[in-house]
């Protein structure tokens, strides 16, 4: 076989890989002929077939990239939903209700978080499945929604006269648990009790907006002086909690733990206002979807309308 | 595992297709919903992503009446086959009763075959069960691919790589066309249900 005809033939093998779907080993095809045809300069048109080799691997290099990321599971048909509950629950024939949690439980291993909530939610009303549940709630939350949305569960929870004050305590943990292992590891506990450490607030939690975003002048680092605008992850009272994405370090690197920021804008859905915070803590998320991203909290120190 | 109701005379049991990603379990699943329309009992449900890649799992329900005295129904599931879907895989495969397993014939297949039988191995043995005792039939797909000239494996060679140990029934097929898709599932119907007769003593005789 001379060469072009090998080079066709295993054209047309990568082609036929593509045509199966198994873009690993067509791009790996690929690669094998543009080592081919690199190392025979005799070839004719070299230049213009290696230039289309390059665009067919980077094409297939980007596809095989796109089906490995990790993406959210899609929210399926009711029918479908229905099928999962009916096919994949488990039932414990000496606790009443435990099937429709076995239920729950198979909607969000198969990614159906909203509607699981739900049907979570549903078993409040049973003695012992209430704290199971919510646990669940959480467990499975944290892959799915902010930690912020689960905070504010555990909040309506608290408000909630069906939950025992045992129950409410170790959802508690439970919540602090699921917070640590994904990586914002002091927003709950910070929440919890004051750092002595920190200056003195005229801002008193009642009298702070939900915020949705804030504009920081950046006092150092690489952007030193630029004004960043960030999404607020979540909020409790005046403590804000942001992730800072890993490509922006450098506002991380901005911002010294421990530095009061002034000239801040507060975004909230009903104003804007203006003010000052302090930096509480930054930290690399260590675990999670969210791996190698900054967790950021945040003290709103002063606020004045702007 | 499988409902077994002596009273009412009616089984239902589990069959799921297990293979790696693009081996052809889907294709296998929508042959059989084109071909067997008398026993197929509903819609085919398929939840794929970009790419046509199974994401979930495949369903196909079927019924195949009256076997010596006893209603049997039977699911039809796969499992998504790549590697990523590792826990997806676990629950589909909770409950089964038998299992087809489906190789690629493709060369550069190879390993991926048996990644994916070990991993099958490994999920079985969390659920407590045991691959040389799980009704389970081996099926060597792609075959029509020996006419292009495209670098396949003998089948000789994948009996040696996937079943020299496990000494089940094999069937080299093509799901495209439907070579060998319904002799590979009578097969491991007949498997099963002896496995489950042995269990349960279901059968009149």
């Amino acid at each position: 076989m001379n060469l072009a005809e090998k080079i066709r033939q295993m054209i047309r093998e990568a082609e036929l890989y593509r045509g199966q779907g198994l873009l690993n080993e067509a791009l790996d095809t690929y690669r094998k002929v543009e080592e081919l045809i690199s190392k025979n300069r005799k070839i004719k048109n070299r230049d213009s077939l290696l230039e289309k080799i390059s665009a067919r691997i980077e094409q297939l290099r980007t596809s095989a990239e796109n089906l490995k990321a990790p993406r959210n599971a899609p929210e399926v048909s009711e029918q479908t939903q229905e099928l999962i509950k009916e096919m994949f629950s488990f039932d414990d024939p000496g606790v009443k209700g435990s099937g429709s949690l076995g239920a729950a439980i198979s909607l969000a291993e198969f990614g159906q978080y909203t509607k699981a909530r739900e049907e979570f939610e549903a078993l409040f009303d049973y003695n012992d499945l209430r704290q199971e549940a919510a646990r669940n709630i959480l467990h499975y939350g944290i892959r799915f929604v902010s930690a912020g949305d689960l905070v504010r569960a555990y909040r309506q929870w608290q408000a909630d006269s069906r939950f025992t004050q045992k129950e409410l305590e170790e959802l508690g943990k439970e919540l602090q648990q699921v917070l640590n292992e994904a990586g914002v590891k002091e927003d709950f506990s910070a929440y919890e009790s004051e750092n002595p450490g920190e200056p003195d607030f005229e801002a008193e939690d009642d009298d702070i907006l939900d915020i949705s975003e804030i504009r920081l002048p950046l006092p150092g680092g690489p952007q030193k002086g630029e004004k960043v605008e960030l999404d607020i992850n979540f909020q409790t009272g005046r403590q804000i909690n942001l992730i800072i994405p890993k490509k922006q370090k450098d506002i991380i690197d901005g911002l010294e733990e421990g530095s009061s920021i002034e000239g801040v804008i507060f975004y909230s859905p009903v104003a804007i206002f203006s003010g000052s915070v302090y930096v509480v803590s930054k930290k690399e998320i260590g675990s999670g979807p969210k791996q190698g991203d900054y967790s950021m909290n945040l003290k709103i120190l002063r606020t004045d309308s702007k | 595992m499988a409902v077994v109701n002596l009273k009412s005379r009616e089984i239902e049991c589990k069959i799921v297709y297990y293979g790696p990603g693009r081996c052809g379990k889907t294709t296998n699943l929508e042959y059989i919903h084109r071909t067997y329309k008398k026993q197929v009992r509903g819609e085919m449900i398929s939840i794929d992503t970009e790419g046509d890649r199974t994401l979930f799992f495949d369903f196909l329900p079927m019924g195949l009446g009256k076997i010596k005295g006893c209603d049997i129904k039977v699911q039809l599931y796969t499992v998504p086959g790549q590697v990523q879907y590792r826990s997806t895989r676990q629950l589909v495969l909770n409950g089964v009763d038998g299992l087809i397993f489906v190789a690629d014939s493709l060369k550069v297949r190879r390993e991926k075959n048996v990644e994916s039988l070990k991993d099958l191995n490994g999920n079985l043995k969390k659920m407590g069960m045991n691959i040389f005792r799980v009704p389970l039939v081996l099926q060597y797909n792609k075959r029509d691919l020996e006419n292009t000239a495209m670098p396949l494996m003998k089948v000789e060679q994948m009996e040696r790589d996937l079943n020299r140990q496990l000494r089940v029934p094999s069937f080299p097929a093509s799901a495209v066309n439907g070579q060998g898709v319904g002799a590979t599932l009578t097969r491991c119907l007949k498997l099963t249900l002896k496995h489950l007769h042995k269990e349960f003593q279901w059968a009149k005789e």
